[in-house]
């Protein structure tokens, strides 16, 4: 991206540009009115036209994160294979917990790729907002912007640890398959979903009660232990089934490993996680609109 | 034409003060209260209402709109309310009362580098600035040249702006905002920053705004910037409008209003920060003209008379006043003024009071800012300072004279014809 290189894009080609043609047209009008008492919306049009803010944002935690750091990515992949270690020799070995005939690593490591992004992207997610004061009081933008772009930042690095993920798998001898090119996307996706509806309620929350950023470990830590990581759901008696899937990691986390193992998947279990995903999601984008406007009094 | 920006009887609360309940109340807490007064709520629903906390009016029913190249001024002293209506306008807080219209783009230059990341070099942050402020990435780039070329950093682009003089820093920051193309331009008291060039430079490109048929709202207490370029002043008093018209009818009620005794002794005084070593501490600030009225404005050649009240914290070891005149544009000191008042030890006491007179003032006509401070005997040790940010008036000097190359300079220079051959 060199300065000269940029001249050759074409000069105001963003909609948002006013050029002397554009004067005649009438401009878009922002009403704003007292929000005392009322409900609103999430502005979804607005957030759409920031999306490239997201991008920044994100582009920012990225950069920043790896900039002083000497052995950049390497720590992605360093991180995931070494708790994938440590559970192997603790749950595998020691403990000797059922895998269901697969290698306990591989059976482990599957599960962790994504619960660590998960996780990274609920944390960082839900302290993002507290953490933005500075922006919130000085300068306008859709405040849901900060959330989502925490959200997505951890992406680069769940990519580079997916990819370690098929190295280890193809070291058992299980080789990428069809299914795996529209598994994982779809997986990610409702997995991304989930900690955007998470962030929107812990985040707003966590505004007003910083509580929620001293519980959140506590918070996640139990849930780990809740959600088949070290475990298989089939561990679990039978009559506990439908309570384990009620927790909406249950399902996504048991789809990666049929998509993974090429075994048939509990549709029962990840059709009640996306319905909660969308529950979340919906009413997590009220509570956000609702108190968003407040932000930058109590931040 | 249809106004840019219609604000129609904006109000905003702040909750501040006593409160019966802490505002940053844990969440068990709130569980708590909820939970002890729930019975009470539902015996008494007419209870749900009363107040928790004292309230603060930062803004009541202020109306008023623009039009498209207007470039309005406001002001106010501090505290008046008129950071709060910037962060209504650029919709970072709510009002709690009324609605507001705006019709294009608006943005807001509150701060200078908003979002700035100090790792990220110079280019990574115009984009990330520039998308924060509300612009394209196709936008920036297609100005990416001219941002640079503005900011005159072109040779440090590629180097984390934590590296940047702190003037860089600025200059690069403004670029970026100075490259929006807003429909309104809502500014703060940013431009008392980088050195006096690029200073003209920025109130250029506000010109330019102006002259684009955009609207241009800023606020500052530099009357000379107003006067320059604003058309219309709106004068914000303890959140109300108390004045809205052309600039030359109302910065004269601003000033009066500055200049009234109270304002200077107390507000002002009061909030500015604690500077030397205090053992004196200036209570009031007084001007007087010849003839001993109050006034912080003079005609050309009239004596002034400054008065100081003042009490005695610690015994002090003499006393020497000393008076800096500056240019309130670009806060450059065009004389100074030290006397000592007494070389022996000044004891404990209140009411205190020392008056200096500058005969004949020989300063040009315009308006000086004014920064005062006490320091011992020698001069060498300050015990106080009423410096810029206590919000002095300015000293105006006035004058009728019409030929206006004599409005150059700081000082009249005593000349005259001792010799000619005709």
């Amino acid at each position: 991206m060199k300065a000269s290189e940029l001249k050759l894009e074409t000069p105001f080609e963003s909609p948002n540009t006013p050029t002397p043609s554009e004067e005649q047209i009438p401009k878009t009008e922002t009403v704003v009115r007292s929000s005392r008492g009322s409900w609103n919306l999430i502005n979804l049009d607005e957030l759409w036209r920031y999306r490239e803010l997201i991008y920044f944002l994100c582009w920012r935690d990225i950069k920043v994160k790896y900039k002083q750091a000497a052995f950049g990515v390497a720590w992605v992949v360093a991180q995931p294979l070494f708790t994938m270690v440590t559970f192997t020799f603790l749950f595998g070995r020691v403990a000797k917990m059922d895998s269901e005939g697969l290698p306990y690593s591989a059976f482990s490591f599957c599960a962790l790729v994504p619960w660590n992004y998960f996780v990274s992207a609920i944390n960082r997610g839900s302290l993002s907002l507290a953490g933005s004061g500075a922006l919130f009081s000085k300068v306008y933008f859709p405040r849901l912007v900060i959330p989502i772009a925490s959200v997505m930042a951890g992406l680069l690095d769940y990519v580079i640890a997916v990819g370690t993920l098929v190295l280890v798998l193809g070291w058992y001898g299980y080789y990428p398959q069809v299914q795996w090119l529209l598994g994982i996307p779809a997986l990610t996706c409702s997995m991304v979903a989930l900690a955007c509806a998470l962030s929107f309620w812990l985040g707003a929350l966590n505004v007003k009660y910083r509580d929620v950023g001293h519980l959140l470990p506590f918070f996640v830590q139990l849930w780990m232990f809740l959600t088949p990581i070290v475990y298989p759901l089939s561990a679990i008696p039978k009559r506990f089934h439908l309570w384990a899937k009620l927790n909406p990691m249950t399902g996504i986390i048991e789809a990666y490993r049929s998509v993974f193992f090429n075994r048939i998947c509990d549709w029962q279990a990840l059709g009640i996680s996306l319905a909660m995903t969308v529950c979340l999601l919906i009413s997590g984008m009220f509570y956000f609109a609702k108190t968003e406007r407040k932000f930058a009094d109590i931040v | 034409m249809k106004h840019s920006i219609e604000v129609n009887g904006i109000s905003k609360e702040y909750l501040i003060g006593k409160q019966i309940h802490n505002p940053y109340e844990t969440l068990r807490e709130t569980l708590a209260r909820g939970i002890t007064t729930l019975p009470k709520k539902l015996l008494h629903p007419g209870l749900l209402k009363t107040p928790t906390t004292e309230s603060l009016w930062a803004l009541k029913d202020v109306s008023f709109s623009a039009c498209p190249g207007e470039v309005i001024g406001i002001v106010g002293k501090n505290g008046a309310g008129k950071s709060t209506l910037l962060k209504i306008l650029s919709r970072i807080t709510d009002p709690t009362e009324g609605e507001m219209r705006i019709r294009g783009r608006l943005a807001s230059l509150l701060e200078v580098g908003t979002g700035f990341h100090p790792e990220l070099t110079g280019r990574e942050n115009i984009f990330l600035n520039g998308a924060l402020l509300g612009m394209r990435k196709a936008e920036i780039k297609a100005k990416f040249d001219e941002i640079v070329a503005f900011s005159q950093v072109e040779k440090f682009i590629d180097t984390p702006v934590k590296r940047y003089s702190s003037g860089m820093y600025v200059r690069l920051a403004f670029s970026v905002a100075a490259h929006l193309d807003p429909d309104i331009l809502v500014i703060d008291e940013v431009l008392a920053v980088g050195d006096l060039a690029f200073q003209k430079k920025c109130t250029g490109m506000m010109q330019n705004v102006a002259n684009q048929n955009r609207t241009v709202l800023f606020v500052s207490h530099n009357l000379h910037l107003i006067r320059t370029l604003c058309s219309r002043v709106i004068m914000i008093e303890g959140g109300r409008i108390v004045q809205d018209g052309e600039t030359e009818a109302v910065l004269p009620r601003f000033i009066r209003s500055l200049q009234a005794r109270g304002d200077v002794s107390e507000a002002n005084l009061k909030a500015r920060n604690l500077w030397g070593k205090r053992s004196v501490r200036i209570d009031q600030v007084v001007l007087k003209n010849k003839q001993g009225e109050l006034s912080w404005s003079f005609p050309v050649k009239e004596s002034i008379v400054l008065q100081l009240n003042f009490h005695v914290i610690e015994p002090a070891d003499g006393l020497t006043v000393t008076l800096l005149l500056s240019n309130p544009l670009t806060g450059e000191i065009v004389t100074t003024v030290k006397e000592m008042v007494t070389p022996s030890v000044i004891a404990v006491g209140n009411e205190k009071t020392m008056v200096l007179e500058l005969p004949q003032v020989p300063l040009r006509p315009g308006d000086y800012g004014i920064q005062i401070n006490l320091a011992n005997g020698k001069g060498d040790q300050i015990y106080d300072w009423v410096g810029k940010e206590a919000d002095l008036p300015f000293l105006s000097v006035t004058s009728d004279e019409l030929d206006p190359e004599k409005r150059q300079g700081y000082f009249s220079m005593p000349s005259l014809i001792k010799e000619s051959r005709l």
